[in-house]
């Protein structure tokens, strides 16, 4: 080969004609992958790397597409992208540039919703805790739907019949279309500002999942989670869940359900009320009788005294009757029995009775003295032998058998043992006829054993 | 505003009006109460019971639009 006829090219020139072959067989390809490195410049270009099991291509999205995306690039999500395949020379690269992409699998708009909910659900907007409950007995109820729907028309009706006196403030919005979430927002936050209801219905009538779409736009879920009434969602779908559906304190399938759990009905109301004010009733009826029972108790213990009282000042005055007539009686009686003694009383009858009484006397006389005599010499026999008892008992007896008895001159003490007195000390000595006067010449203690 | 914020006060007062009744009830049967707290209780009772059917009797509710510039009109687009 002559090098003449090689065709040299430089690098430039070899990814020039590179380009041209890519940029022009790949000016419009659809190309189906996972997003992996994905990336957001500061920029506003969004660069990732499309892939499969076996191969991958560099792609980038700029800013000016990326805006019209409905949902958010993330990786492993699985799209479907179009665009072109370009080269860049100064690094010998080619990348996907990327016009448009939408999920696969979920549509683009299911897609942004579970994102939606994702975020929201993570800032904690759809906790059970900060979930409001419903007024049992509402006064206002603010209704925010559109003023024309069958919707509007099911609330007042059904709110009407279940708790006639409730009053209802509509607050008119149109639901569905571009403009809806904005109307939605400013129809609640009227009612919010005119404080009327304390509590409020959102929704509207069933429809197709877009039909419903603005209920899960991301303002209007944040109007109905941070709503300070207690606020019910009426998306009328039995299936489909919004997100105001996640966000509002109660959600109900249809408005007509919301209009039966926002008010009660009256005449389960009234039965509750009647019932209560019965107990009620019946309460302080208790409580009466109860008072009335203890006071009976009261009462007649305090009345048993009185009435004993009473009791016993009849049986005296019966008493003092019946002995004021016994006695009358018996004073006439007496007089009866006097009158009948006067009668009879006769002085020879007293002199007779005289007579006998003073013979009896003299005789009752003799044998008294008698008998005193008679004691008298008895009593007398009996001392003497006492004396004489006595007498064997006296120390004066003792002495005749020749004891006596010593006592010191000094303090007249008994002398009951040699160490009583000492040398020299005058002793009396009392024997059975007389006494001895003797000074101690010596004392000496018998020794015993 | 101010009659506005009245009847808001009202329907609160009849949740509250209930749960008042129920806790007067209660302690009522509960016993133990002498007379003269028990006829205050009750005279409580019976007023909070008379406010509560005066509530449950009202039956003219009002049905209004709350126009843009939060003024109300009778509601009566929707009908028919």
């Amino acid at each position: 080969m002559e090098y003449t006829k090689r065709k040299i090219l430089t690098v430039t020139e070899l990814t020039e004609e590179i380009r041209k072959i890519l940029e022009g067989g790949f000016s419009s390809v659809w190309v189906q992958g996972e997003i992996s490195n994905y990336k957001r410049a500061p920029s506003g270009h969004s660069y990732f790397t499309l892939k499969d099991d076996n191969s991958q291509v560099k792609s980038v999205m700029f800013k000016g597409q990326s805006r019209f995306l409905k949902f958010k690039l993330e990786d492993g999500l699985k799209v479907l992208g179009w665009g072109r395949v370009s080269v860049y020379s100064p690094r010998g690269e080619y990348q996907l540039v990327v016009e448009t992409l939408e999920p696969v699998g979920l549509g683009s708009l299911m897609l942004a919703l579970e994102q939606l909910k994702a975020k929201l659900s993570a800032e904690g907007l759809f906790e059970v805790s900060r979930k409001k409950s419903l007024p049992r007995k509402p006064h206002t109820v603010g209704v925010v739907t559109s003023a024309t729907g069958a919707a509007v028309r099911d609330i007042i009706r059904i709110i009407q019949r279940r708790s006639p006196g409730v009053n209802v403030v509509v607050s008119p919005t149109s639901v569905q279309g571009d403009k809806a979430p904005g109307e939605i927002i400013d129809a609640l936050n009227r009612l919010v500002v005119s404080n009327l209801p304390d509590v409020i219905i959102i929704g509207r009538g069933g429809g197709s999942i877009e039909d419903l779409w603005a209920f899960n736009d991301e303002t209007v879920v944040r109007s109905v989670a941070m709503c300070p009434m207690p606020i019910i969602s009426a998306v009328g779908h039995e299936t489909d869940f919004t997100l105001s559906d996640f966000a509002a304190d109660v959600r109900a399938s249809t408005p007509s359900a919301a209009a039966e759990l926002v008010v009660p009905d009256d005449r389960e109301t009234w039965d509750t009320v009647s019932h209560l004010f019965a107990r009620l009733k019946n309460g302080m009826f208790n409580c009466l009788s109860r008072n009335v029972q203890t006071l009976d108790e009261i009462t007649r213990t305090f009345l048993q005294p009185l009435r004993r009282i009473q009791d016993e000042r009849l049986r005296l005055q019966d008493l003092s009757d019946r002995i004021k007539k016994n006695a009358l009686r018996m004073v006439a009686l007496a007089r009866k029995d006097l009158d009948a003694m006067l009668v009879r009383l006769r002085p020879d009858i007293l002199t007779r009775t005289h007579n006998i009484a003073s013979d009896d006397l003299m005789q009752l006389n003799g044998r008294m003295s008698r008998s005193i005599r008679l004691s008298l010499e008895d009593f007398r026999n009996r001392l003497s032998g006492m004396v004489t008892q006595l007498e064997t008992l006296s120390p004066l007896k003792v002495m005749l058998r020749g004891y006596s008895i010593t006592f010191k001159v000094a303090d007249g003490s008994l002398v009951n043992e040699a160490q009583a007195v000492i040398q020299g000390e005058e002793i009396r000595t009392l024997v059975s006829d007389g006494e001895i006067i003797s000074v101690v010449t010596n004392t000496s203690k018998t020794n015993k054993d | 505003m101010q009659p506005e914020n009245m009847e808001s006060t009202e329907s609160y007062n009849f949740d509250s009006g209930l749960d008042e009744l129920k806790s007067i009830v209660e302690k009522m049967e509960s016993g133990g109460l002498g007379l003269q707290d028990s006829l205050k209780l009750f005279e409580q009772g019976v007023g909070v019971s008379r406010r509560l059917f005066e509530i449950l009797s009202q039956s003219e509710g009002k049905v209004e639009e709350l126009l843009a510039d939060l003024e109300r009109v009778p509601f009566s687009r929707g009908e028919g």
